[in-house]
């Protein structure tokens, strides 16, 4: 995606439906003091260009797991394509990315603990054919996670 | 939080949200099977009692981003917990988790160019005590990105 410009009320608008996206458009033209008409036009341009997109989130506190990096090397390049269709079937996956450096691909899933890790890989990621070494790592603790921002991906 | 926990009802307005984000509360009722003021209710306490929220997130390439980075830290002489700390005073920076392993801390930066992402990993990151080494990566093709669990503010 070619980058929009977006100015001024453009980002005090996606602020605002970021913290809550079921706002509606008349209590935020409210709030920023401009025409309910303005709001509706800017998030539907937003919504047309596929420049932004609605999420639930849950708070992580009530799982009690952490993310794990999965740091993947492929045993040959040329299977990278289906690789990563494969690591993004799996639904427990929720970044999926080729890398310039580290890794070949950085995979990362939530887990509570290194075994809980452990079996997931070995269950479900390890026979993926063309994997070769994975490394992981594994999360203890969130200091700072902001989602406002993410790779709109079909 | 053993209090707080999600209700049936919750995951189900949860999924039926996943799939529609601007559902009104009056089809989500009929969906479910059960009023439309139970709806509100239970999205209230959702939203009030910080277990679930539907929000809005930007594309990172149409906002300009087209560098997002995963690096690896190594810290020596000082608590891990206090330089992920100063870390995650920057601006650039959108998450900072503490791990076990090679690394104590794994980051994740966004740039708008390649001269930017250089000029928060060296003048920025790097100037802060406590950091022995950084591993950084480029993601070059995110094919897929989700954030269903995030720790709330």
């Amino acid at each position: 995606m070619k980058p929009i410009h977006l100015d001024d009320l453009d980002r005090r608008i996606i602020a605002r439906l970021g913290e809550d996206a079921r706002t509606s458009m008349r209590q935020i033209a409210r709030e920023l003091d401009v025409s309910e008409g303005a709001v509706r036009t800017r998030v539907k341009r937003l919504h047309d260009a596929g420049a932004v997109r609605m999420a639930v989130i849950t708070n992580a506190a009530l799982h009690d797991r952490f993310p794990a990096f999965l740091w993947i090397d492929l045993a040959s390049l040329e299977a990278m394509q289906d690789v990563v269709a494969a690591l993004k079937a799996i639904p427990e996956i929720t970044f999926v990315s080729t890398m310039l450096g580290r890794a070949d691909v950085l995979a990362i899933t939530l887990a509570g603990d290194s075994g809980d890790l452990a079996r997931f890989i070995h269950e479900k990621v390890r026979n993926i054919p063309g994997i070769g070494e994975i490394r992981w790592t594994l999360g203890y603790g969130m200091r700072k996670h902001l989602y406002g921002k993410c790779a709109i991906v079909e | 939080m053993s209090e707080t926990k999600l209700t049936p009802i919750d995951e189900q307005i949860i999924a039926l949200l996943r799939a529609d984000g601007l559902m009104s509360n009056l089809e989500l009722a009929r969906r479910i099977g059960i009023s439309e003021r139970s709806v509100a209710r239970h999205l209230r306490r959702l939203d009030e009692e910080k277990l679930a929220r539907v929000v809005l997130m930007l594309d990172l390439a149409a906002d300009g981003y087209d560098f997002l980075a995963a690096v690896g830290i190594k810290v020596k002489g000082r608590p891990p917990e206090d330089v992920a700390d100063d870390i995650a005073l920057i601006e650039e920076v959108q998450i900072v988790i503490l791990v076990a392993g090679e690394y104590d801390l794994e980051i994740q930066v966004l740039a708008r160019s390649l001269g930017e992402l250089t000029a928060v990993l060296e003048d920025r990151i790097g100037r802060i005590e406590g950091i022995m080494a950084m591993a950084p990566g480029i993601a070059t093709r995110i094919s897929k990105h989700e954030y269903q669990w995030v720790p709330f503010t």
